[in-house]
Formats: C-alpha cells, sequence, structure tokens
C-alpha cells in the first residue's frame, strides 16, 4: 500500500559548546547526575535566558545548506506543559505563529539514495531552535507504574535543533535516508556528533491510502526508523484491508519489542500556550549570515562526494569515505598533496578502513587515521613500484592502524634489491630445495620463502615479493 | 454575569491548580467580571490595525559570548534527591 | 535623622562612623516594626554592626569606598539574595534561599550598602496595597489604619519611618510608585532595560523593572546611578553605560509640561487640588502647560492587565512542588502538582494565572493577549511622541491610601488603583513619584514621565518640586 511519510528530527547541537542560554557544557556525557546546571537552565526564579551565539551560527548554516527560507530576525516562543523534566514547565522553543518566528521556513534537503544512486529530495516545513528537557528514568515498573520519577537536569537547556519535513517520504527506507543524509550534513557543519548517546530522536507521521495520519514516537537510531516505519505501514496496511478504519493517534516505539503501541489518549486538544519570550527580544541574523554561509558552504557532505567522484574514485568508495569524516578529509588532504586518487581512495576506504573494524577502532575518531603525508609517501612509494599493493596492504596497514602516528619507515618491508644478496646466498646454501623446485616439487618454494624470510632476521618481509624475486631468479638458471 | 464552569475547569487543569469546590464557585465569577473588563481590548485592537509589540523598543537582543558562570549544587535546592537525581511523585497514588 | 542618603554617605566616606549612623536605623526598626511590619526578614542586629565595622576598618585603611558607603538599604523581598529568604510574599516560597544575588543586589553590595532585610510585598508583586502578602499586611506608618500600597509596600514602609536609608523596590503597573505616592517617598520606574532584570522574581517580565525608592529625589537619583547600565545576564537590559545623573534642579522657564487629560483627570478632590496648585506654581515660575488627550489611555488598564496576566501565567508555571519549599501529598505527578499549586498560590494569584491562561489559549489568544499587545504599540507610540516634546504631569493614584481591607472584596476596584501609572510600564518610559503633600495627614503624591533614558530631565525636575513644596525626606513620628 502506498504510504505517506512525514518526519520531526530532533538534533542536539552537542558540538555547540555550551547549552542554549547558559553556560552549562552542551554535551554532558559522563558526568554526574545534575552537575551541569545553573539557575539557567533548571528556571531558578530570576534567572533569565540568554542566547548562546553559536547555537543561531549553527542553527543559521543548517538552514543554509538545507536550501531554507531564512528570515531576517527570529523570536523564541514559550511552549507550556507541565512535566518533571521541564524545570520551568515551559519550554523556550519557536512557533510559526503566535508572534514565534522560526529559522527557517520552507527549505529542502537533497539527499542521496544510496540504494539507487540517486540525488532525492525531500521538503523541510520549518527549523526550530528550542531547549531540551532534563532526562527522566522510572523506578521499578518504568514509566507506567513507578511511584517515583528521578531526573537528572544535565540535559536540560542543551540547544535542539526540531527539523520537520514535509510528507514526501514514501518508503521506510527513504526515511532511514533522508535522516541519516541530515545527521550528516550536521555532523559536516560541526553541530553534532550523532554517534553520542540520545544526540537525535525522531518522530515519524505515517499515513497509508485510505487511512488518517498515526505520529510514532520515541525513535531514537536511524535503523529503527526504518523498522518503526515499515512496522505501522504494515500494521496500517492490514487495517484497512481487513476493512478496519486507521484513527488518527500518537503511537510509542518499543525498540525492544520491534513494535509500535498506542499512548495514552488525552482527552482535549493540547493547548501549549504558545507566546513570545518576553525574556528574549528577537535575534538579528544578519550579522551572523557571512559565517554561517561560510560554514555551510565549506562542509558540505555533497558537494565533497562529488569531488571524489570527479578525481574517477568509485561512488561506492567515495561514499564510504564521506560516512566517516576524517578519513575523506584525509584523502582530500592526501590528493591534495600529491597522492594517487585511485590508490590513496583504495588504502583509506577499503583496506585501511577494514583494519579498523577488525580492531574495533572507531573511523569517526581523527586520531584513529594516518597523517596525510603517509598516505602521500605509501602512494608514492606504490607508484614507483618498489612495493605492490599488496605488500602494504598485508604488511603496513595492519600495523598502521594499530599505530597511525607510527614512522613509516619502521613499518616497510624491506626493499627487494637488498633482499637480492640474502637470496643469493640461501640460494647457494639451499642447493637441495633448488633442486627440487626445479624439478617441479612446489612446495620447496614455500620452504625457500621461508628461509629467506629466516636469514634476513626479524625485518618486515613481504612473503610475496620474495616468492617472486625466488621465482625470477631461478627462471634465469 | 453567568459562569461557564466547565471554561474554568479546563483553564484550573491547564494551569495545573487543584481547586476546591467552594473556590471554584467564587473564582468563576471573578474570572467572568475580569474577562468581561479585559475584553475592551480586543474591541480596541479591531479599530487600530496595529502589529503586535512583544518587546517594547522593538530592538534585537544580545548573544551570548561564551563564559562560566556559577553552578548550582543541587543539593543546596529543598528538593528530594536520590543518588544524584531529582526524585519526583510520578505514579506512586499514595501519601508521601 | 531626616538627613538625606546621600549626604549620610558622603560623611560616611568623610570618617563619620558608619556603627553610629547603623544603631539610629535599628532604633528606628526597634520603634516601628512591630506596628508596621515592613520586614519579612531582617538580618540579625549583629551581621548588621559587623558590615559596619568592616566598612570602619576599610575606610581607615584607607581603601576605595562606594557611593553607598553605610548606608542601610532595604530590598524587596522578589529580588534574589544568597543569604536571606527571598520568598516573593508567597508561601510558595516560604523559606526559600535564592544560590545567587540579583545583579542590583550585587551592584548595591560593592558600593558598600549594608542590606537590612527584605520588605513585604503583594504574593509575586501582585497588588497594589501589600495586603495580599501571604504573611501579612504591612500598615502604613502615616496611619497605622491604611496600606502603605503595594507592591512594594513593604519597601516605601520601610523608608517612611526610617527602617532604611535607601529601597530596592520594583514596578511593574507602578508597583514602587503608588506605594510612593501613599507613604510620602519617592519611587522612580526606570526605562525599560537600563535597569537589569536579573534576579528579580518575573511578574510581567516584559512591562517591569526594578526600581529605586528613597526619602528624596536626590537619594534614589543616587540609587539608579548605581544599579542602572547593562547587564549581559539580561537580554532585555539596555546596552547603556550607567547612568550619570546631574544633582541641580531644573530651570522652571526651560520646562515644558504636558498635562493629558486621562492622566489628570478621576482623582479624588484633595489630590486634584494638591495637583493643581503645583502645576499653577511651576507655570507661574515660567514653566509652559500643554493640555491634550490621549483617548486610547482609557484602553490603558485593561492591556495592562492582559498581558501582565498572560506573562504571570507563564512565569508562575514553575512552582510545582518540585524545586520550592510548598510541596503537594499525593504521590501522582498530576495531582501532586495541582495541590502544591493550590497550596502555594493565594487566591489573587490563582485568579492572575488562571485568566492568564484564559488570553493565552487557542480561539481567546487573538482577542485578549495578541489585542492587547496591539493595543500598547499604539499607547507606547502616541505616549512617546508626547515625551518628545514634554515632561508628563500625571496624578499617581485616583485615590489617597485606603484602609486596610477596603479594597479587597472586588479584584476590579484593587485593578482601578492602577489606572494612571501602567501607562509607563506600558510605554516603556521612566517615571517618577515624589510627594506634594498632605491631606488630613494622608500623603498625596504625583507623577512624571519622560523619554526614554531621560531619568536626569525627571531627577531635575523632581529636585525643583521639592525646593517648591519644601517636602524631602519626610519621615513619619
Ligand atoms: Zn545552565
Amino acid at each position: 500500500m502506498k504510504a505517506m511519510i512525514g518526519l520531526e528530527i530532533h538534533v542536539q547541537m552537542t558540538e555547540a559548546g555550551s547549552k542554549l542560554f547558559c553556560d552549562c557544557k552542551a554535551n554532558y556525557r559522563g558526568m554526574e547526575p545534575n552537575s551541569n546546571i545553573c539557575p539557567v537552565c533548571i528556571g531558578l526564579p530570576g534567572a533569565l535566558p540568554v542566547v548562546n551565539k553559536r547555537s543561531v551560527e549553527l542553527a543559521l548554516a543548517a538552514s543554509l545548506a538545507f536550501n531554507c527560507h531564512v528570515p531576517d530576525y527570529i523570536v523564541f516562543t514559550r511552549k507550556h506543559y507541565f512535566y518533571p523534566d521541564l524545570p520551568k514547565n515551559y519550554q523556550i522553543s519557536m512557533y510559526e505563529r503566535a508572534g514565534g518566528v522560526p529559522i527557517c521556513r520552507g527549505g529542502k534537503v537533497r539527499y542521496l539514495d544510496i540504494h539507487s544512486w540517486e540525488w532525492k529530495e525531500c521538503r523541510l516545513r520549518r527549523i526550530n531552535i528550542e531547549e531540551d528537557p532534563g532526562r527522566t528514568i522510572y523506578g521499578e515498573g518504568g514509566i507506567l507504574r513507578s511511584s517515583e520519577a528521578y531526573v537528572d537536569y544535565n540535559r536540560s537547556g542543551v540547544p535542539l535543533l526540531e527539523i520537520i519535513t514535509e510528507p514526501d517520504l514514501k518508503s521506510a527506507r527513504e526515511a532511514r535516508q533522508l535522516v541519516e543524509y541530515v545527521l550528516l550534513v550536521l555532523e559536516y557543519l560541526g553541530a553534532t556528533n550523532p554517534r553520542l548517546e540520545g544526540a537525535f530522536r525522531v518522530d515519524a507521521n505515517v499515513s497509508v491510502e485510505g487511512g488518517e495520519r498515526v505520529e510514532v514516537k520515541n525513535i531514537g537510531s536511524t535503523l529503527d526508523v526504518e523498522k518503526a516505519i515499515n512496522f505501522e505501514i504494515m500494521r496500517q496496511s492490514a487495517i484497512i484491508s481487513s476493512g478496519g478504519k486507521v484513527e488518527r493517534e500518537t503511537r510509542h516505539w518499543d525498540a525492544e519489542r520491534g513494535s509500535t503501541r498506542p499512548l495514552r489518549q488525552k482527552e482535549q486538544e493540547e493547548d501549549y500556550l504558545y507566546f513570545p519570550d518576553p525574556d528574549l527580544p528577537a535575534i538579528a541574523l544578519r550579522d551572523m549570515l557571512p559565517k554561517a554561509k561560510a560554514i555551510a558552504s565549506s562542509s558540505d557532505p555533497a558537494a565533497l562526494f562529488e569531488k571524489a567522484i570527479s578525481l574517477g574514485v568509485q561512488r561506492e568508495l567515495a561514499w564510504s569515505m564521506v560516512t566517516a569524516r576524517p578519513s575523506l578529509m584525509l584523502y582530500l588532504e592526501a590528493v591534495e598533496r600529491g597522492a594517487d586518487p585511485q590508490l590513496a581512495a583504495r588504502i583509506i576506504a577499503v583496506d585501511y578502513k577494514g583494519e579498523l573494524r577488525e580492531r574495533e577502532k572507531d573511523p569517526h575518531d581523527p586520531a584513529n587515521w594516518p597523517s596525510a603525508d603517509t598516505i602521500v609517501e605509501l602512494s608514492r612509494l606504490m607508484k614507483e613500484g618498489a612495493y605492490t599493493y599488496d605488500a602494504i596492504k598485508g604488511i603496513v596497514l595492519p600495523k598502521l592502524a594499530e599505530n597511525p602516528a607510527a614512522d613509516l619507515k619502521l613499518l616497510l618491508p624491506q626493499r627487494a634489491e637488498n633482499l637480492e644478496q640474502v637470496i643469493e646466498e640461501v640460494l647457494k646454501r639451499e642447493e637441495r630445495a633448488v633442486k627440487d623446485y626445479l624439478s617441479g616439487k612446489a612446495q620447496a618454494l614455500n620452504y625457500l620463502v621461508g628461509a629467506v624470510i629466516r636469514a634476513a632476521g626479524k625485518r618486515a618481509l613481504d612473503p610475496r615479493a620474495i616468492r617472486e624475486a625466488i621465482e625470477r631468479r631461478l627462471a634465469k638458471k | 454575569m453567568e459562569c461557564r464552569k466547565e471554561l474554568l475547569e479546563r483553564l484550573a487543569e491547564l494551569a495545573k491548580i487543584a481547586l476546591s469546590e467552594e473556590e471554584k464557585e467564587s473564582i468563576c465569577k471573578d474570572l467572568e467580571r475580569i474577562a468581561g473588563y479585559l475584553r475592551a481590548v480586543g474591541e480596541a485592537a479591531k479599530e487600530l490595525e496595529a502589529e503586535p509589540l512583544y518587546y517594547v523598543w522593538d530592538l534585537p537582543g544580545p548573544l551570548r559570548e561564551p563564559s562560566e558562570s556559577p553552578k548550582v549544587s543541587i543539593e543546596e535546592l529543598p528538593t528530594k534527591v536520590k543518588e544524584g537525581y531529582v526524585a519526583v511523585p510520578w505514579r506512586g497514588g499514595s501519601v508521601e | 535623622m531626616s538627613r538625606e542618603a546621600w549626604r549620610v554617605a558622603e560623611e560616611i566616606r568623610a570618617g563619620a562612623d558608619p556603627s553610629r549612623h547603623v544603631e539610629e536605623v535599628l532604633e528606628r526598626i526597634e520603634r516601628w516594626e512591630g506596628a508596621v511590619k515592613a520586614f519579612i526578614s531582617l538580618d540579625l542586629p549583629e551581621a548588621l554592626r559587623e558590615r559596619a565595622e568592616r566598612l570602619e576598618r576599610k575606610i581607615r585603611k584607607g581603601e576605595r569606598v562606594g557611593k553607598l558607603a553605610g548606608l542601610l538599604v532595604s530590598v524587596k523581598d522578589n529580588i534574589c539574595t544568597s543569604w536571606l529568604p527571598t520568598t516573593a510574599g508567597s508561601r510558595m516560597l516560604e523559606g526559600y534561599v535564592s544560590p545567587y544575588n540579583a545583579t542590583a543586589v550585587e551592584r548595591v553590595l560593592q558600593e558598600d550598602a549594608i542590606i537590612v532585610g527584605k520588605t513585604n510585598l503583594d504574593e509575586f508583586a501582585m497588588g497594589s496595597t501589600t495586603e495580599l502578602s501571604a504573611f501579612w499586611p504591612t500598615r502604613n506608618p502615616w496611619d497605622l489604619e491604611r496600606v502603605p500600597g503595594g507592591s512594594s509596600g513593604g519597601s516605601a514602609a520601610s523608608l517612611a519611618y526610617g527602617g532604611a536609608d535607601l529601597s530596592l523596590g520594583s514596578d511593574t503597573g507602578g508597583s514602587a510608585r503608588l506605594p510612593a505616592a501613599y507613604t510620602a517617598t519617592v519611587g522612580l520606574k526606570p526605562t525599560y532595560g537600563l535597569v537589569s532584570r536579573y534576579g528579580l522574581i518575573p511578574y510581567g517580565n516584559s512591562l517591569e523593572q526594578i526600581s529605586p525608592m528613597a526619602r528624596s529625589v536626590r537619594d534614589v537619583a543616587l540609587l539608579l546611578e548605581v544599579i542602572g547600565g547593562w547587564d549581559p545576564k539580561d537580554a532585555t537590559a539596555l546596552r547603556v553605560e550607567r547612568p550619570r545623573l546631574d544633582p541641580s534642579p531644573a530651570e522652571p522657564r526651560a520646562l515644558r509640561l504636558c498635562l493629558v487629560k486621562e492622566m489628570v483627570e478621576g482623582a479624588e478632590e484633595p489630590i486634584e487640588k494638591l495637583f493643581w496648585n503645583t502645576i499653577h506654581k511651576l507655570s507661574s515660575e515660567g514653566a509652559q502647560l500643554e493640555e491634550l488627550s490621549i483617548p486610547l489611555l482609557s484602553k490603558a488598564l485593561p492591556a495592562y492587565y492582559t498581558i501582565a496576566f498572560a506573562e504571570a501565567s507563564s512565569n508562575l508555571a514553575r512552582y510545582a512542588g518540585i524545586f520550592y519549599p510548598t510541596k503537594g501529598s499525593s504521590g501522582s505527578w498530576e495531582k501532586y502538582v495541582g495541590e502544591a499549586r493550590a497550596r502555594g498560590f493565594g487566591r489573587e494569584v490563582k485568579r492572575r494565572i488562571l485568566m492568564g491562561v484564559y488570553a493565552l489559549s487557542e480561539g481567546f489568544r487573538d482577542e485578549f493577549y495578541v489585542a492587547a499587545t496591539k493595543v500598547r504599540r499604539a499607547i507606547r507610540d502616541e505616549v512617546l511622541k508626547v515625551v518628545k516634546r514634554c515632561v508628563i504631569a500625571a496624578q499617581a493614584s485616583p485615590i489617597l491610601p485606603p484602609k486596610i481591607g477596603e479594597r479587597l472584596d472586588d479584584p476590579l476596584k484593587l485593578y482601578y488603583m492602577d489606572m494612571y501609572t501602567v501607562i509607563a510600564n506600558l510605554a516603556g518610559v521612566p517615571a517618577l513619584v515624589q510627594p506634594l503633600g498632605f491631606s488630613q495627614g494622608l500623603p498625596i503624591g504625583i507623577q512624571w514621565m519622560a523619554g526614554p533614558l531621560e531619568e536626569s530631565k525627571l531627577i531635575s525636575l523632581g529636585l525643583l518640586v521639592e525646593e517648591l513644596t519644601g517636602i524631602k525626606g519626610a519621615m513619619a513620628e
């Protein structure tokens, strides 16, 4: 059945430095509960919010990156509802009516469908900047039965982008790809680290032909975006094909069970009593535009992807690098400094990345990648024929992945010309094995390779190169 | 003036104030009277064609530059703290 | 003891013993406080003496001594102090100690003032008589059967009997000026944004200012010089230097006074009489008079109350029994919050919150809140036009100080008391109330309004009027 999907993506600007309206930290991970709080972010009487400049710059850069209509100034609104994790019992957010002015109205995201390698478009309705509430955990019985709730306000006031799309998405996979792409853009802008626990949450509005729109809340990963929407499309389709009616409702995604369940229905429509926050005069954007434009244009993953393609890199490899920002940055720098575009791409996107994966090292951490100079040098050595790709891959990359800062000279296998003498000596000594080999006993060659490696001592050696050298030498006989 | 009790109950629900029956009676009447008085602004605004004024000087506000300001210790506040978390009644039902 | 505060500070700076002055004030408190009940909390006499001794040592050492050296300042109990409770006159905050000081408090302390205690007010500053304090009504030192006005009634009363030299009040719709009129003291509502609101427990954020109060115009100017000027913690604070106010009286012939019909008419007879006497005196000294009418001002009171209620309903949402002393008893969140708020708030506060929610709710927002903000713009524009060419001369109160209990039966009767004062709050302009004289022993005041940041005009006019009336530094005996 045909589905229509719209998303609300809440992304924390984890890299904004401070919270939206105070000086507490935007990234609260690893802190003791309630140790990242001040009078402003727990809403003590008399404390006043002042907008953090970096948050607005980043939100503005995001709005530009998503081709939004950006207003001259933005106005924060108060959104009222009572909840333990909301210390003021209103959230400072944005609203397009009642005097509020969101940072983006009407934009579009061009995102890559990596199954068809097509660029697709999804319209944005608006982007709001708002403060995150605190984090609530529940005791025994969970949210439904726990007698007490326990709140950590470290998260309270962290800047959030609320990105609201039009219902332009047609499948769960498209929805997932859109979310992944949006997160990628925000990561490139330096607004967020989407891999941090709780850095984003998604609500999905899903409807199938002939049914009402159902909102699914609390989706916490891109994989779950796909799962939850697929579940919902199937659920709704089944109702409709059996002649039932899909009513408008809000459901909760239960990631553990892999299903959605209805949330308690409110008897009345919510009324958030929106009005412009009188503590926060409008913020003019004009002075911030040049900087935001510079951030947006220098950090566009699509443009960087195209750049890699234009260097002759296969799109799969190019995309693989785009999805791990440090690897793409390393690649572009290495190529700029003279590395061969193909060889560099193969090292970075395939084999080195594979070594990191094997070691469970994070490819998103720049410290896990070697310097551009190392890549340039490896490329030069292969280009000059000093080493085969396999030699580098088999011997250098595993050690480099172990220690990306290691001195390349110590990792390189002994060069072939220095080995000539050792091979000569071994062949002289191992007369019998040579004879066996020449008479057609293939395993004798393995023995000779081993003997050369032993004779050469502990130096890093490429067995395949030795094998080739012995073959070449004996063929002359 | 007639008092609309459903309206008062809706407002009390939005404002999260548990009103006693006796309070409801008197506040309902007061609200009707006050609302009747304040209604004059609706009439006046219709004739004005003025834009709303939310910030009296219509000036853009400042932005915060990164700085350090004093933190609050949760222990200083008159709130129940359990292992660092603020404990609030949730579905307890019974009297604490 | 009828010396002006600025003179006392100068004497102390020149070597007079600050401890003697502390004893003088303590004697007044000893004599009056039991009957008047101006303070919710008083610092211990030993603590005040200790502060005075510390100041004396500082003076002896020749260190820099502040402008308020040795002056005793009372602070309205909706302004946060970190060593004395801040209750806002509400059960909700009974015993609450703020973890930080308001900016105005910090500045007063930096200038070597001694804070004597926290003064009574109508709960959350919602009232015009100080009878709506959750603790007790404050009595007017000039007539103990009568109210001192509100909501800064405790501050005004403390000045009127000599329990403080200066006071920090707040003025949302006349809360500093009405009490000044009722107690023969001086109250100045500064230009919106001249004084930081950081640490002022909000009632109507877009309307209110912390306001200096004293027994003379020059003393009010002195206090404004200390607390005025930009504060990065308040986004609505204007980017202006600390004000410098010239203490010389205005030249009558250079004066242009505007008499706006709606702000002059409608007061009780003795008030009208004294008002016109003063105006005619100024006129005969050479001041030019202009009479005009702004019919829209008849809507000022409903516009003011609509905005104030809406903002109040939002500001007071945070009091939910979690961070503040008054708790609920139920174990279920929703009920608990409802109970805490039912217990903690008084009748008038509940009315105003409910009315504010009404004014902001879907379906009513446009006809109440938004309409009021439109009326506000029109009123502001009219007032700004007038104050460009003259200082507005206006009544301060339509009535003489009422008897305790007289105005409590009907909320609208209470609201009418603010009819002349709310205009300056709607328009954001500064306004000064000073005493003109007495009728049957009851003080009568007059109000002056000037253009934005023209506090100096109000001060020099006020000094001239003091010369004319001879009323300066009056204290009840
Ligand atoms: Zn904070």
